[in-house]
């Protein structure tokens, strides 16, 4: 079937979109994609096989000094030293109500916050003076409350 | 493998396909120069892309979504350029119809925007509705619609002028 066109689109299509500027020309024609200059296509080839290849080198040759180093006989810890005597004792600072709190049991508990001192004092040895660590330390513990 | 097209081969495909790419540039931004400056970008990028001579189609979107992002960009220089408009003459001067050349060009320049891009797109980018709706990412009823109305409003412009 021919259909008659529209005299509207008959006018427009005796037109021609106008050709480009001399200078637009010009600066398209200076904007070719060109191709990649050698030394980047080199270095493409560097980056996508010779550093991977490396990194296998290099864990490679890590994996050999390891096998290697496991293979000699270490010396256990015991025998370079004996472990040194500690005492530790804890020093109550604070117990603290805090409210009433229902379990899933359905029974209440009280809930304390406690905070103490814990003291470790490492002993001293033959060569080595004594040493003190303190360390503050906060728990807060449910209490069961009895119900008469 | 893509390959980068050689200088005569570029030279050829800006001389056949430029003009109409320019044309539907100039719908998409605001000015002149930056109507060239997305032409530019986007024929190296599709080129790119395609790794060949790229289908018109592809060019068209890619010429849209470069304009949607200078604008984005330059939002305020835009709306300062805006009521310029550009200078150039968007059809080529034809020496015997000079006048009815003139009063066509300003009836397309008058018609709604939205639908100018599908008379564009399918008078001088020899585009399908299919295409078209790709392009401007609408439905392609829509895109039938919008070429329906632009003709409309174009019969409507010259009526007692040239029809």
């Amino acid at each position: 079937m021919n259909e008659e066109q529209d005299p509207v689109e008959t006018l427009l299509a005796r037109m021609k979109p106008a050709a480009m500027s001399n200078d637009l020309m010009a600066r398209l024609t200076a904007a070719r994609p060109a191709p990649a200059a050698k030394g980047v296509r080199t270095w493409d080839f560097l980056r996508r096989w010779v550093t991977p290849l490396g990194a296998v080198a290099c864990v490679a040759l890590v994996t050999v000094r390891v096998l290697d180093f496991t293979d000699k006989p270490v010396p256990p810890i015991a025998a370079v030293s004996k472990p040194m005597p500690v005492i530790v004792q804890n020093h109550t600072l604070q117990a603290r109500e805090m409210g009433v709190m229902v379990g899933p049991n359905r029974q209440p508990y009280q809930m304390v916050e406690y905070q103490w001192v814990e003291s470790e004092t490492i002993l001293p040895g033959a060569n080595a003076p004594a040493v003190r660590l303190e360390t503050t330390r906060r728990e807060i513990v449910p209490v069961q409350l009895e119900i008469y | 493998m893509p390959t980068e097209p050689t200088p005569d081969e570029w030279r050829q495909w800006l001389r056949d396909s430029g003009p109409r790419f320019l044309l539907f540039a100039r719908q998409q931004t605001r000015s002149e120069s930056d109507a060239e400056d997305v032409l530019q970008d986007a024929l190296v990028e599709s080129w790119q892309r395609a790794g060949r001579m790229p289908d018109d189609a592809l060019v068209y979107a890619t010429i849209r979504r470069r304009a949607i992002d200078l604008a984005r960009s330059t939002d305020r220089r835009a709306v300062r350029e805006e009521g310029s408009g550009p200078a150039e003459p968007w059809f080529s001067p034809d020496v015997e119809e000079r006048e009815t050349q003139r009063l066509l060009e300003e009836a397309v320049k008058d018609i709604t925007p939205i639908y100018r891009d599908v008379v564009i797109l399918k008078m001088w980018g020899g585009q399908t509705f299919a295409q078209i709706a790709e392009t401007l990412g609408v439905p392609l009823n829509t895109a039938a619609s919008r070429y329906r109305y632009a003709i409309e409003e174009l019969r409507e412009n010259l009526k007692g002028v040239l029809l």
